[in-house]
């Protein structure tokens, strides 16, 4: 504010010579000094000659208190007038004038501040026509104030939310790694309990307990991609570069996802042609991202086949994954990649799924300085494609 | 018999491990953070240890890397348990000296399967 506050009392004092001008400004019950246009005495000097900085909010004591308070302008003839107080005599004193004007700074009807023009003689008053000026002076003053203190006041609140945002974030990530511990236990004991590590489970018991073990395990896939993604949202996420294979990331998926596929009774498909060098990358990041496209589409194939393919061109590698599932409506595809967008919250309960998975895939594809898109259409099944450099940072 | 240290601070995943080798003819004893891990390591010697990584006082790759300085358990077999597969944990395990890395969560099973691997039951 100080700028406009310096630039505000040089327009005064050229407007009105040969007065000087002085502003101040209210903070709470006290009234500062905040910028001077004077050839005689300078700020400091002024202040430190008065004495009396900060003024007390008193309009009994303090003119300036006064237009503030009573958001008019007021008129002091002569400061060593029989009427006026210590204070009054020693600000003009220190100041070397005599007489005085001052009209407040009005914002949204509650004084702010107020700037006082000032005579080395007593008698000084302005007429009709100039007081007027002042006072639209005055008006455009605070204008330009509360702008500055507006524009601050926004960039102190995006600061703030920015670290909110940040602190959500960390949050996030570390109570995933919270939530996981107690997971681990449940899954770990109902595993050596199916196992019988305790003794003999009942027949009909096993079923429950398997039943156990998979919503076990999809709350874990879930926490798991919840903190994937508040690490990338905090900036945390950092890709693990290496040499890895196209092939080893391939046969992979295709090895963990086999049983899936064939208890639909789907053909599972995954070739990789044999002249695909290595790649540098974070190949357990690109396997993940590829387990989530041929899981999605294991998920939504009723019938038919997934089909994973891998081709290499101009020196960027491209997956993709086909199948003959359900399809993607048009109108759902822009936001396919986007946190919890499945396309209906329907599909979530009957195929299962977090609605992370291709929102995480896009981000480590981006991280890796490629792209990823699709081609569906309803009842036609769907092609998701994601394409990376062979060598990223090469 | 062969002896286990586990070094491991969350109780429940001892009692995991604990129920776990009770059925065996492992021997296990245990250690509740890093340090106490090193010195009971270098105490009783033992045939194979399991170190979780996020430990209090000394991390488990601090420990392994001390451990692996010392002449007495330079090539005991430590298999380390990771928090997050994929974060770069396992490299990091492998440089501080580390013989094999299970990410958590693992299945108990195949815990044992590695155990058996690296220190055969008999």
């Amino acid at each position: 504010v100080q700028p406009v506050l310096d630039a505000i009392a040089q327009s005064a004092a050229r407007l009105f010579a040969p007065c000087n001008v002085g502003i101040n400004m209210r903070e709470g019950d006290a009234i500062h000094l905040r910028a001077i246009a004077s050839p005689d005495v300078t700020q400091q000097e002024f202040v430190r000659m008065a004495g009396v900085y900060p003024l007390p909010y008193d309009p009994q004591r303090s003119m300036a208190a006064r237009c503030i308070a009573e958001c008019r302008a007021i008129e002091v003839a002569d400061t060593e007038g029989p009427d006026t107080t210590d204070l009054v005599k020693a600000l003009a004193r220190a100041g070397k004038y005599r007489s005085l004007v001052l009209v407040p700074l009005v914002h949204q009807d509650v004084g702010i501040g107020v700037i006082a023009l000032t005579r080395p003689e007593p008698g000084f008053k302005l007429e009709e026509k100039q007081l007027k000026l002042l006072k639209t002076f005055a008006a455009q003053a605070v204008i330009a104030i509360e702008n500055v203190r507006l524009f601050h006041e926004i960039q102190e609140k995006s600061r703030q939310l920015e670290e909110a945002s940040q602190h959500k974030s960390q949050f996030l990530a570390s109570m995933s790694h919270e939530l996981r511990t107690p997971l681990n236990a449940i899954l770990g004991f109902n595993e050596m309990i199916l196992g019988q590590v305790y003794g003999e489970v009942p027949q009909d018991m096993q079923e429950p307990l398997k039943d156990i073990q998979t919503s076990g395990r999809h709350l874990l896939r879930l926490i798991d991609n919840v903190l994937d993604l508040a690490k990338i949202e905090a900036g945390r996420m950092e890709l693990a570069l290496a040499d890895y294979s196209v092939q080893d990331i391939v046969e992979s998926v295709r090895s963990t996802l086999r049983p899936l596929a064939a208890e639909k009774g789907l053909d599972f498909i995954a070739t990789v042609p044999s002249d695909v060098p290595p790649a540098y990358g974070d190949g357990g990041r690109l396997a993940q991202c590829l387990m989530n496209l041929a899981g999605n589409s294991l998920k939504f194939t009723k019938q038919g086949r997934v089909e994973i393919g891998v081709a290499q061109e101009n020196g960027r590698i491209r997956f993709h994954v086909a199948d003959t599932g359900i399809g993607i409506p048009a109108e759902k595809i822009p936001t396919l990649f986007t946190e919890f967008k499945q396309t209906d919250a329907t599909i979530a309960s009957e195929y299962g799924g977090t609605g992370l998975g291709l929102s995480i895939t896009k981000k480590f594809v981006e991280m890796h300085g490629g792209r990823i898109w699709v081609e569906s259409a309803v009842g036609r099944g769907s092609k998701f494609l994601f394409e990376v450099p062979l060598r990223v940072g090469a | 018999m062969k002896t286990i240290l586990y070094v491991e601070d969350n109780e429940m995943n001892r009692k995991i491990v604990r129920d776990l080798l009770r059925r065996t003819k492992y021997q296990l004893v245990e250690a509740h953070d890093g340090e106490a891990g090193v010195a009971k390591a270098l105490e009783i010697k033992p045939d194979l240890i399991l170190m979780d990584i996020q430990l209090p006082k000394l991390s488990g790759l601090e420990a392994t890397k001390l451990l692996r300085a010392e002449a007495a358990t330079r090539n005991t077999p430590i298999i380390t348990i990771t928090s997050f597969a994929l974060s770069g944990d396992d490299q990091k395990a492998k440089a501080a000296g580390a013989t094999a890395y299970l990410a958590k969560p693992y299945s108990p099973f195949d815990l044992l399967n590695l155990i058996r691997k690296h220190v055969p039951e008999e």
